[in-house]
């Protein structure tokens, strides 16, 4: 019986051309689009990237200002006239601009910017200190030594690729799940099934399955092509990426199954899954790490997966440290979690229709 | 007229009566706008700024105080100081393998290390300096990790300080430090410094909209298809335009509710500053829902189920988002992915509410942000007649 069920879920999968998109090529597209604008953000190869388009009436500022500041990630264009200052910022060729006429610094932020020129305006007052510092003449006193606490390919797009691959698995995971179990509970399937002696269990576990080795080939293939574009340069330790991906994926086709517990229709499933995918993304410290979000805010990322799950896949491409103990306790969790939810979840909602 | 009446009735009403449409029409935006702003309004405001920072002075006790100065300098700009902006841990010499590896772990962003000759070092150059000779400065290590964020944020910042210190030495040693003229100027700015909720609220009057005319048009539309609804119309003396209108008006209806509901939401409840009510916004939103309305039929016409729609919207919706720089500027991009957002209706759309609601002059021009959604409204238009009058046949 559990064969004969895998046998047919097999089938109706790959005849569903909506969940193959799903599992299949949703992960490599969002990785793509989402690693590209981040990439954008963060620059490819420090944490903070900066373009300074940069006009100067004097050569001697332009070549201090370059030397101090290049150690910090700032990487200055310097242009002929003031007006292609503001015309590459428009063009969004960088993020900030600096004209330096007469002795007097004027940085140039642009609005459409918002928030981030925060950060920028950050920066001026780094640059405006060197500066300070090389007109009075100010002796160095102390001089920092930044040492990278890991040697290897440390690139920010390295760092960030396994937190939008593991957002990109898990809302595949668990709208692909909730999608092919909604709609089963909408069009009556399951209320037909109780009739047979199939168990519900089984059932979503077959289904589950099917979906699990489609899922897996696809974080598969997405970290290879994340290799080719963004020249990640992944040490994979593909045994422990193989388990602890494969334990992200149940963790995700579990939600998607509980989600579907919820309602018999199918678009009030879509709206839970939405909803916790949102939320998801947003805590996931991979578009904005921790450090900036309010103290309420991180309690709420430490209660979700998400933010687990990239840590473990940064620890399995050879990006960051996790400890042996945490990383075999997350993926137990996932992978039981996952199992019991699809398992609990197929047997609830087997029963839900039968009443 | 009567018929377009009836039709408008009927698809309006049903909207109203059904809870997912609901979900999508205010639930699902006033969530995301309070969701947004919760969680980035502090962005990169330096009292918000939480980074986790080690310090190891092994100067020990060499009877001078310039490393505790420097250390009292570092546990000044941390926490529960006002504006502080780390965590500091003082540890103790020998733990520098341990504090290392805190790096790694990222338990914590940045390591200082006070070096052994650290004291004795500063007194040499300050001997040196009145005599008028050259030394080397003190060096002080920091670990940290560059590739990730918080860790490269937190050595930046650092980085930006030991300006402040060698000023602070300086002054201390009687030199007299003249400040650079520094000003700012902002391009593109129309109110003063928006705040996140400003930034991102003529965003999410994008995005809602743009949902439903996905989730509100296309599924439904789908659904009449697949269950032969517009054919049992064609054998009616029903005309086809009152559906049309009918259908098309109870939406832009919807969409006009939307807006104001999250306006008020924005305006009373997140304390947004932005200009509301500006008659060229209402036009513009006005529009922007009738390429919506638009991009809903299209997209109805060319699936197979509302099941497909689903699966089309949960692909497209969020990239489409995200390349429309609605929730963080867009910078940096490379030609093949500046390709998407030049095509990508939501960013020309994003950038003309934020001028016409008062945020930032528009970083494309105001033609182009008429003229490409056009294209879609004309293009999603073209496909969604030629499909219907093929399946009329």
């Amino acid at each position: 019986m559990p064969f004969e069920l895998l046998r047919k879920s097999f089938y109706m999968f790959i005849r569903d051309r909506q969940a193959i998109i799903m599992f299949f090529l949703l992960p490599i597209i969002m990785m793509i689009i989402l690693g590209f604008v981040i990439a954008g953000m963060s620059g490819s190869t420090t944490g903070v990237n900066v373009k300074i388009v940069t006009y100067s009436d004097s050569p001697e500022f332009a070549s201090l200002i370059s030397k101090e500041a290049s150690n910090i990630g700032l990487n200055f264009i310097f242009v002929k006239t003031p007006d292609d200052v503001e015309e590459l910022l428009k063009a969004g060729k960088a993020q900030m601009g600096l004209l330096i006429n007469k002795g007097v610094f004027t940085f140039v932020y642009d609005q459409s910017y918002g928030q981030y020129n925060n950060y920028l305006k950050d920066l001026q007052d780094i640059i405006a200190n060197n500066v300070n510092e090389y007109l009075s003449n100010v002796k160095s006193f102390i001089k920092i030594e930044p040492i990278p606490a890991k040697k290897g390919n440390l690139t920010v797009i390295g760092f960030v690729v396994p937190g939008v691959i593991a957002i990109a698995i898990m809302i595949a995971g668990i709208f692909g799940m909730a999608i092919v179990s909604g709609n089963y509970r909408q069009n009556g399937v399951l209320k037909r099934m109780n009739v047979t002696p199939v168990n519900g269990g089984y059932f979503f576990l077959s289904l589950s399955l099917i979906r699990f080795f489609s899922s897996l080939l696809s974080a598969i293939l997405t970290v290879l092509i994340s290799e080719i574009i963004f020249s990640t340069g992944y040490s994979i330790n593909w045994f422990y990426f193989i388990i602890f991906t494969s334990s992200g994926i149940l963790l995700s086709l579990g939600f998607g199954t509980i989600f579907s517990i919820f309602s018999r229709d199918l678009w009030t499933i879509l709206n839970l899954s939405t909803i916790f995918s949102i939320v998801m993304m947003l805590f996931s410290n991979v578009f904005f790490p921790y450090s900036i979000m309010p103290a309420y805010m991180r309690i709420i990322s430490s209660m979700l997966p998400i933010s687990y799950f990239a840590q473990g896949l940064r620890y399995v491409l050879g990006i960051e440290m996790m400890h042996t103990e945490n990383f075999l306790i997350i993926s137990t969790i996932f992978a039981f979690g996952g199992i019991t939810m699809i398992i609990l979840g197929g047997h609830l909602i087997f029963k839900l229709e039968k009443n | 007229m009567k018929i377009l009446w009836e039709f408008f009735k009927i698809h309006l009403f049903s909207d109203f009566r059904n809870r997912r449409s609901i979900f999508w029409v205010i639930i699902f935006p006033v969530l995301l706008l309070s969701l947004l702003i919760l969680t980035f309004s502090n962005l990169g405001v330096r009292g918000s700024l939480n980074f986790n920072v080690i310090v190891i002075d092994e100067s020990g006790d060499s009877g001078m105080i310039f490393s505790q100065k420097m250390v009292d300098i570092l546990k000044s700009l941390s926490f529960p100081n006002k504006d502080g902006v780390f965590n500091l841990t003082v540890m103790s010499q020998g733990d520098e393998s341990k504090a290392i590896k805190s790096i790694m772990y990222g338990e914590s962003d940045l390591l200082i290390i006070i070096p052994k000759n650290f004291d004795s070092q500063i007194a040499r150059e300050v001997l040196l300096q009145k005599i008028g000779f050259n030394s080397s400065p003190a060096t002080v290590e920091t670990y940290y990790l560059p590739n990730r964020a918080s860790s490269s944020l937190a050595q930046g910042l650092i980085e930006g300080f030991i300006g402040q210190f060698n000023i602070f030495f300086a002054k201390n040693f009687g030199q007299a430090v003249q400040p650079v003229k520094v000003k700012n100027k902002t391009l593109g700015g129309i109110i003063g410094s928006p705040s996140y909720t400003d930034f991102v609220t003529p965003g999410i009057l994008v995005i809602a909209p743009f949902t439903t005319g996905l989730l509100l048009v296309a599924p439904k539309l789908a659904m009449m298809r697949r269950n032969r609804i517009m054919k049992r119309y064609n054998s009616t003396p029903m005309n086809l335009l009152s559906f049309f209108f009918g259908f098309t008006f109870s939406r832009l209806l919807i969409m006009i509710l939307q807006y104001a509901g999250l306006a008020l939401f924005a305006f009373s409840v997140m304390k947004t500053q932005i200009n509301l009510f500006s008659p060229s916004a209402l036009i513009y939103y006005l529009f922007s829902c009738a390429v919506y309305t638009a991009i809903g039929f299209a997209v109805g016409y060319a699936v197979s189920g509302p099941v497909a729609v689903s699966a089309l919207s949960s692909v497209v919706n969020l990239p489409l988002e995200f390349l429309a720089g609605i929730f963080f500027p867009l910078f940096n991009l490379s030609w093949y992915i500046q390709i998407f957002v030049y095509a990508n209706p939501l960013w020309y759309a994003t950038n003309a509410m934020r001028q016409f609601l008062g945020v930032s002059i528009s970083p494309s021009p105001m033609w182009m942000n008429i003229f490409v959604p056009g294209l879609w409204l004309f293009a999603s238009l073209s496909f969604s007649l030629v499909k219907s009058l093929n399946e009329r046949r």
